[in-house]
């Protein structure tokens, strides 16, 4: 009988191996942990997309809860996302979408608003990914949650699903307008 | 004076005005540059294909962060302060190289807990091994001995006393083994930040890309770059002249007019200064750093209502309780003192 526990424990170990295993394998191995979720957003001020007189900064949304999308027309996933952005958008009038046209020429972007629909309230034009680095965005589409005092509550990486906006974007988006601190 | 030195300190609180529109160009090549850039990016990830380091990678996100990267050594940053800037945006996992800490002690611990466990067990078997019975084969025929018991377990008392000290042994080796791997890979001198390498000497490199612009005029971005360094070292009428070399560059972007406007008024031309900042919030810039230098200049000629104006327009432009908003909050306070 003591002979049969010895041979449990290299069953034991190889369990505990297939576990941390699998966990790897269900992993996605692009996703990188951001350090800014927390903290609050990079400062920048860059021309609109549309109106290159005009710029946007985050702090022109202090007191509200907001979305940024980092898009750019050159990028495949970001054309899978937009009927997602397009839903959201619609669905949400109280939360300003806004974009960041992430090293784009500014004619193929405007071109690719108008084909596929426009979601976003504005888009900043960050032509040199210089306010992308400073988000930390190493992979477009990037999306970031930014609540009314400024901080970066969560940030996804890749294109959004109707099933992530519905089972974490929203549930998130409600808490955070209910208050501040919450 | 005052100005002056609120100047200087909006420079080095300020981020970087090298944000004029267009892709990531290499900037004026200085081989001293160069060798750091490689030998800190070497130990940098590339995050869109991660097998890669950030020096070997050809992505265009790998292109961007080697010209911040080299930006910062312009700068007289020290390698310690370009890391920390990295992995404040990307974390610690742009580190091939990761610090020993709560979060990675398992990373650099845990092959040794295995390797001990695994010796562990090896011993254990083979010590349980000989103190079976031997099978029939092993077994010295009872004729040629005389003391049985003393055939079948020849040294069990002694291999047991033996096996204890082995065992510590094995369990001084986990924090040995990962200590001094660590040492060995690792960056121990992370641990203590003072002690890593000094920073190069600004006034040189600064000297070096002056020289490399006075024979290849032709490089806007490295232009910029020597203007903010002049600047930071507080040479103001030199940032002045590097400027000049693009003004048309310095006209469209609004940092690098704020940082031009700051060398002009640095270097006591505070007209022309007042100049570019007014043509500049008059096409509508809203700047930070442009609209803090309009309430300095204020400031400096006794106009404190309108200072206080602008200042609180900046200020509505950083999160509160931050550094830049402390400080900009200081320079309100005091304008509204010398109102009274």
């Amino acid at each position: 009988m003591k002979r049969m526990t010895w041979f449990l424990v290299p069953l034991l170990l190889f369990a505990v191996l297939v576990f941390f295993l699998a966990r790897g394998l269900s992993k996605d191995p692009a996703y990188v942990p951001s350090p800014l979720i927390g903290k609050p957003a990079p400062t920048f001020n860059l021309p609109q997309l549309h109106d290159p007189k005009q710029t946007f900064a985050p702090e022109d949304l202090k007191g509200r809860v907001w979305l940024l999308n980092v898009w750019a027309s050159w990028c495949v996933s970001c054309r899978e996302e937009h009927p997602v952005l397009v839903a959201f958008a619609r669905a949400h009038d109280d939360v300003p979408l806004i974009g960041l046209d992430y090293k784009d020429q500014r004619a193929d972007a405007l071109a690719w608003l108008k084909q596929h629909g426009n979601p976003y309230v504005l888009s900043a034009y960050d032509a040199d990914g210089r306010v992308g680095i400073d988000y930390g965005v190493y992979g477009v589409p990037e999306t970031y949650v930014i609540d009314q005092a400024g901080i970066i509550r969560y940030k996804h990486i890749g294109p959004l699903t109707p099933e992530l906006v519905k089972t974490v974007i929203d549930p998130m988006l409600k808490s955070l307008q209910k208050g501040p601190q919450s | 004076m005052r100005l002056i030195y609120t100047l200087i300190a909006l420079t080095l609180l300020a981020g970087s005005p090298l944000s004029a529109a267009g892709e990531a160009q290499p900037l004026a090549q200085d081989p001293v540059v160069e060798k750091r850039l490689t030998s800190i990016s070497e130990n940098l990830r590339c995050l869109v294909c991660q097998n890669e380091s950030l020096a070997g990678s050809r992505s265009d996100l790998a292109e961007d962060l080697r010209r911040e990267v080299r930006f910062l050594i312009l700068a007289g940053k020290s390698d310690k302060e370009i890391i920390d800037f990295l992995v404040a945006r990307y974390g610690d996992y742009v580190l091939y190289d990761p610090p020993f800490k709560a979060s990675t002690l398992l990373l650099w611990v845990g092959p040794f807990v295995v390797l001990t466990g695994g010796l562990l067990g090896l011993i254990i078997f083979l010590r349980r091994r000989s103190q079976q019975p031997p099978s029939r084969d092993d077994m010295v025929p009872v004729e040629t001995a005389e003391d049985v018991s003393a055939i079948v377990y020849p040294k069990s008392h002694q291999s047991n006393r033996r096996g204890h000290w082995v065992l510590w042994l094995l369990l001084a080796l986990i924090p040995l083994g990962a200590v001094g791997v660590y040492f060995k890979v690792g960056t121990p001198q992370a641990m203590n930040p003072e002690k890593l390498r000094p920073r190069p000497d600004p006034e040189v490199m600064v000297a070096r890309l002056q020289a490399k612009m006075d024979a290849n005029p032709n490089d806007p971005q490295g232009w910029m770059l020597l203007g903010r360094a002049y600047l930071v070292l507080n040479r103001p009428a030199e940032a002045v002249k590097a400027y000049d070399h693009i003004l048309p560059q310095v006209k469209q972007d609004p940092q690098l007019t704020a940082a031009y406007a700051e060398a002009l008024a640095a270097s006591g031309d505070i007209r022309r200064a007042q100049a570019w900042i007014d043509a500049a919030l008059k096409r509508g810039s809203k700047d930070p750093q442009l609209v803090f230098l309009a309430g300095g200049l204020a400031f400096a000629q006794g106009d404190n209502a309108k200072a206080i104006r602008y200042w609180e327009q900046v200020l509505k432009s950083f999160p509160l309780g931050s550094d830049e908003a402390k400080f900009v909050q200081q320079n309100i306070d005091e304008a509204r003192a010398r109102q009274k």
